[in-house]
């Protein structure tokens, strides 16, 4: 994404940022209030403005990008592993919510670990292991010790 | 003060403080030591053990990981020529030429030793100035801290990064997303777009967790790619030659201590942090040395320099972060939240109303200033192993803490999406060279600007006061004079680049 992209995607953003700010609702004891809610965000997001205004003008780059299949393959080979953290993040916390700190954490890390390098044999049995320490360990750490109650999940 | 200090001493020296400290220094040494981990990742992790402690546990535990990790990027330095941590870079420039012609356990004793020396010099600036500072700090209105807030936002905004306007949209960025929720003054709901999770606003340390550990752990990601040819040191003799070492230090006394101070100044004022520091504090005492040009090629002198400046830095962080409430960098943002989670209000009040955990505090950075040297001193053998673990044991593992981390800062799931949400946010400005201090900082002095420009406004309708008062109307001429320079710099590097008439005219010849 290009400078320019940018300042123009922020610009729209201060936009609908600013709009925003109309539909703050003033309590009843500040109606006479001169500086009501949306006096600082306002200044902050003309102030956005003006700087995202300045990349669009000055910056670098093009404002459309030029998408190629063979570059989103490219992409997609470079980014293999942040993508698949992207995605498996989200999948994390649901499974936290549902199935509990303990059982999501356990998965997780093996999922995560093999993701990053595929282990077979031995090394296999050393990740499972190690993930499973590792979860139980900060439960107990967490629960035992530090009183910290985790998510048991919602489904048990 | 001495009474103060004293009291302080009392509460640092407890056997379980001291325990908690020890805890938090060897946590901090590991995380520094290993490539990749810097000191803010290291405290936001460490930061969720210690909500269970008592909070003059959880904040020697902080210190202990914060001193810690200031110290521990030296091993990496010195045997992978790989700073374990931006504010070591300076250390690989002699340490790693020292440990390859085989010295490490010199070149990791210098280092060691520096650091306790330069961490004692910012000391004894930190008890002495904060006091003195923080009571500068109670004559400030609201005037004078809006206009502070303005000074801190301008200058790391010019000198964080490489562009100004990304540098302004980074922070006013961070200022707006910490507007969601309830107005702090009105109690009105702002952006939370029919959200109710939101109308408590975004945690501080959610947003922390999710712009440095998670940005941190996607660019570490990238970098599993195309991983770094490492020219490590096999099996170095770590036993560090004590009398010589000392002895280094002693002949170049003046060195250490100009490149302490130079670390200090650069920790009180706002921007510039543990990296600059480093880099400084070496070019300083390389500037002061009799033998300049040995500097690179593996001199003792440029690691004394280089470690000294990279701890009397965190001192003077502290001083500015308790003694106003205004952190100057990332890593004292982080701190600053963890002595708010623990019921510390940092800010000119602070060494008046709470003098026991204050000093308690200003005494604990110097007892893991000493515990590092012990435990760097007697663990070294087993510490130079975990410079080598591997990336994908390590980053799953960041991750669970992570989320972890946010989660039981208030028990909701809703925190982890958060942390996801402003991990998102970070890896992209990141990407796309903007820095993540204005942002961090931008997003934290928010509340404290608005409480204060409302206030200045509703005392007094008239504006000029922020110039006509003598300390406001310094800081905003510092934040106009620190935007000047960055284009004032930006303007000598276009000339220095511009060819010169001779050689144009010898271009043209030819």
């Amino acid at each position: 994404m290009s400078d320019r992209l940018i300042g123009l995607v922020l610009l729209v953003m201060s936009g609908l940022f600013y709009w925003q700010t109309y539909f703050f609702k003033k309590p009843p004891f500040a109606q006479f209030e001169q500086m009501g809610s949306e006096f600082f965000p306002r200044g902050i997001v003309i102030g956005l403005a003006i700087f995202s205004f300045i990349l669009l003008v000055k910056g670098q780059g093009s404002l459309l990008p030029s998408w190629r299949l063979g570059s989103v393959r490219a992409l997609f080979t470079r980014y293999r592993e942040v993508l698949l953290s992207l995605l498996l993040f989200p999948v994390y916390a649901l499974a936290i919510d549902l199935v509990g700190f303990l059982y999501s954490t356990v998965v997780y890390l093996i999922v995560m670990q093999l993701m990053l390098k595929p282990r077979w044999g031995r090394g296999l049995v050393y990740t499972v292991v190690g993930s499973a320490v590792f979860s139980w360990g900060l439960v107990t750490l967490f629960e035992g010790y530090l009183h910290v109650v985790l998510p048991s999940g919602t489904l048990f | 003060m001495f009474d103060y200090l004293l009291m302080g001493f009392q509460t640092a020296f407890e056997p379980g403080m001291l325990m908690f400290t020890a805890l938090g220094v060897l946590a901090g040494i590991i995380i520094g030591l290993i490539p990749g981990l810097t000191i803010t990742m290291g405290v936001i992790l460490v930061l969720p053990f210690t909500y269970g402690m008592l909070p003059a546990e959880g904040l020697t535990t902080m210190m202990g990981v914060w001193v810690g990790g200031a110290s521990g990027g030296l091993i990496s330095s010195c045997l992978l020529g790989i700073p374990g941590k931006p504010s070591a870079v300076a250390t690989t420039f002699d340490g790693f030429p020292m440990a390859r012609n085989g010295e490490p356990g010199r070149a990791l004793g210098l280092g060691t030793w520096a650091s306790l020396f330069g961490g004692i010099i910012g000391w004894f600036f930190l008890a002495t100035l904060t006091p003195l500072l923080a009571d500068i700090g109670l004559k400030f209105g609201p005037w004078e801290f809006f206009s502070l807030i303005a000074f801190s936002l301008t200058i790391i905004a010019s000198l964080a990064g490489e562009s100004l306007v990304k540098g302004l949209i980074a922070g006013l960025l961070g200022m707006l997303l910490a507007t969601s929720g309830i107005d702090p003054m009105l109690a009105t709901p702002r952006f939370t777009f029919g959200l109710v999770d939101v109308e408590a606003g975004f945690d501080f340390l959610t947003v922390l967790i999710g712009l440095f550990a998670f940005s941190q752990l996607m660019t570490d990601l990238e970098r599993l790619r195309s991983p770094e040819k490492v020219e490590r040191i096999e099996n170095p003799d770590t036993h560090i030659p004590t009398i010589q070492v000392l002895k280094d230090i002693w002949n170049n006394k003046v060195g250490m201590i100009w490149a302490s101070l130079v670390g200090l100044w650069i920790g009180i004022v706002p921007a510039a942090g543990g990296a600059v520091a480093n880099v400084l504090a070496y070019d300083q005492a390389k500037k002061v040395s009799k033998h300049p040009e040995k500097f690179g090629t593996g001199y003792y002198e440029g690691i004394i320099a280089s470690e000294a400046g990279n701890n009397s830095v965190s001192a003077g962080d502290l001083v500015p972060t308790m003694a106003l409430g205004i952190p100057g960098d990332a890593v004292t943002a982080v701190m600053l939240g963890a002595l708010l989670i623990h019921g510390l209000n940092p800010g000119p009040l602070l060494m008046s109303t709470q003098p026991k955990l204050a000093y308690g505090l200003i005494c604990a950075y110097l007892v893991a200033t000493v515990l590092t040297l012990i435990i760097q001193l007697g663990l070294m053998r087993i510490l130079v192993k975990l410079v080598l673990i591997p990336k994908n044991v390590l980053v799953p593992g960041i991750f669970v803490m992570s989320a972890l981390g946010a989660f039981v800062l208030n028990n909701r799931i809703f925190d982890i999406w958060v942390l996801f949400f402003f991990g998102l946010i970070g890896y992209f400005l990141t990407k796309h060279d903007f820095d993540l201090p204005p942002f961090v900082l931008g997003f934290l002095l928010e509340p404290i600007a608005e409480i204060n420009l409302k206030r200045a406004l509703q005392t007094s309708s008239d504006p000029t006061l922020f110039l006509t008062r003598p300390a406001s109307g310094i800081f905003i001429l510092l934040a106009v004079a620190s935007v000047l320079y960055y284009f004032w710099t930006g303007y000598r590097r276009t000339q220095q680049e511009l060819p010169q008439p001779a050689e144009a005219s010898v271009g043209v010849e030819h």
